[in-house]
């Protein structure tokens, strides 16, 4: 077997990449020879997993399985909790002064004496364990009529992971199905930071883990249609410098 | 929910109506809890823990089923497939990681090939109906049911990966031989 007919046995093994797979699958509605061995081969392939005896099930497992599913389904972040200010402590309590400190220069940026920002301040001050801010950033609106629009972002160091947090202030309410959706920019390449749906009064908070080794210059938000979004669908509304 | 078909229920399940998966759960669960189990070496806790995250993609997943694109069976064993794979393999490395710890040496991959062949001897009874050799038995058995990939089971086996490919290819081959003869 010579070229791409050679991807057939990693193909039925399921060791392809979404991209190779991609590629082999036209591959195969072309080639004669590889359909009929792919024809063969995963008809063996699929009898491989009848080959197990029956066990008898535990009674309890019903139960728990689907109190399983439900629970973890309600924990998925679908809508933003009663106060965004409980939110913020819960996702980041305690933190480090040192994080109000380089919290800051946002803060002064955008208006020391917001009520938002005090208790953003505030939130942040019940720190007690070592936390490091890592970076911070302050969002605009791309829409000259939602000068409103603010926002904030801190990457910290908590022991050793990583978050993101974003807190934004009078985001345009969402219809239906739709979701704010964060994203990482770098090289033009943009990477999924989490959803998040704002409260009646347009306050939204993201609290998100990063990857350890992840690099980015700025950051976006989008409307999303759903929350099924790996690339962006929907118009930029806001994003940083 | 009894009279609806397996694509409908999927549907409902879409809709996120919790009777339609209680529904898939009475009629699969034999098989998902039976398939598990092998997977999972017989360990019981394991395989509760893998059935819960089957169940968990059936009610997220955006995809869906297609019953264009095959049998209901296949697709959810499938699926089931993929997530005891994922799941075997980050308890591989954790585990990996706490031999190499305790012991440093380069002895990783014989034991490997130890522990796999361990498990293999319960299933020596079933690899003589499927009439496949010990060596494309075990290739079998290591890349189906223990969700090593072709590189691993080469490095296992301490042979070229292009063997292993050569082998499964033959493999498949006589067993597709033997099902059409119905010498099974």
């Amino acid at each position: 077997m010579d070229g791409p007919c050679k991807q057939l046995i990693p193909y039925i093994a399921g060791e392809l990449t979404e991209k190779e797979e991609k590629q082999f699958k036209h591959h195969l509605d072309q080639c004669k020879t590889c359909s009929e061995e792919y024809s063969d081969m995963s008809g063996a392939w699929n009898f491989l997993q009848y080959d197990f005896k029956e066990k008898e099930v535990p009674a309890a497992l019903k139960k728990e399985v689907m109190e399983y599913v439900l629970a973890t389904e309600s924990e998925r972040p679908s809508s933003r909790p009663a106060s965004w200010l409980d939110s913020l402590k819960k996702q980041f309590t305690p933190l480090t002064s040192g994080l109000v400190l380089a919290m800051a220069a946002v803060i002064c940026f955008l208006g020391l004496n917001s009520p938002y920002f005090q208790e953003f301040k505030a939130a942040l001050q019940t720190d007690q364990i070592a936390t490091q801010t890592l970076n911070t950033w302050s969002f605009e609106g791309t829409d000259i009529n939602q000068r409103e629009l603010t926002g904030i972002a801190a990457v910290i160091q908590e022991d050793k992971s990583k978050k993101l947090i974003v807190q934004m202030r009078n985001m345009p309410a969402l219809k239906g199905s739709e979701v704010y959706q964060v994203w990482l920019l770098k090289d033009g390449e943009r990477e999924n930071a989490g959803i998040f749906k704002p409260d009646r009064k347009g306050t939204g908070t993201l609290s998100f883990s990063l990857k350890k080794d992840i690099r980015f210059d700025q950051i976006g938000i989008t409307v999303e249609p759903d929350d099924t979004s790996r690339q962006p669908r929907g118009k930029k509304v806001a994003g940083t410098g | 929910m009894t009279d609806k078909s397996d694509e409908e229920l999927m549907k409902l399940i879409k809709e996120k109506k919790s009777s339609a998966l209680e529904e898939i759960y009475d009629r699969y669960i034999k098989l998902i809890y039976g398939f598990t189990f092998k997977f999972m070496n017989g360990n019981e806790e394991s395989t509760k823990e893998v059935v819960q995250l089957v169940f968990l993609r059936l009610w997220t997943t955006k995809s869906g089923y297609d019953s264009e694109k095959g049998s209901f069976v296949n697709w959810i064993l499938t699926i089931n497939r993929n997530i005891c794979i994922d799941y075997i393999r980050k308890e591989r490395i954790h585990r990996e990681k706490q031999i190499n710890m305790m012991n440093p040496s380069p002895q990783e991959s014989s034991a490997v090939s130890d522990e796999a062949a361990a498990g293999l001897l319960q299933d020596e009874l079933s690899a003589a109906k499927s009439r496949l050799s010990s060596a494309q038995y075990r290739l079998i058995h290591l890349l189906y049911w223990q969700g090593y990939s072709l590189t691993e089971i080469a490095q296992i086996e301490n042979e070229p990966v292009g063997t292993i490919k050569s082998r499964l290819h033959q493999s498949l081959k006589r067993l597709k031989r033997h099902l059409e003869l119905g010498e099974r």
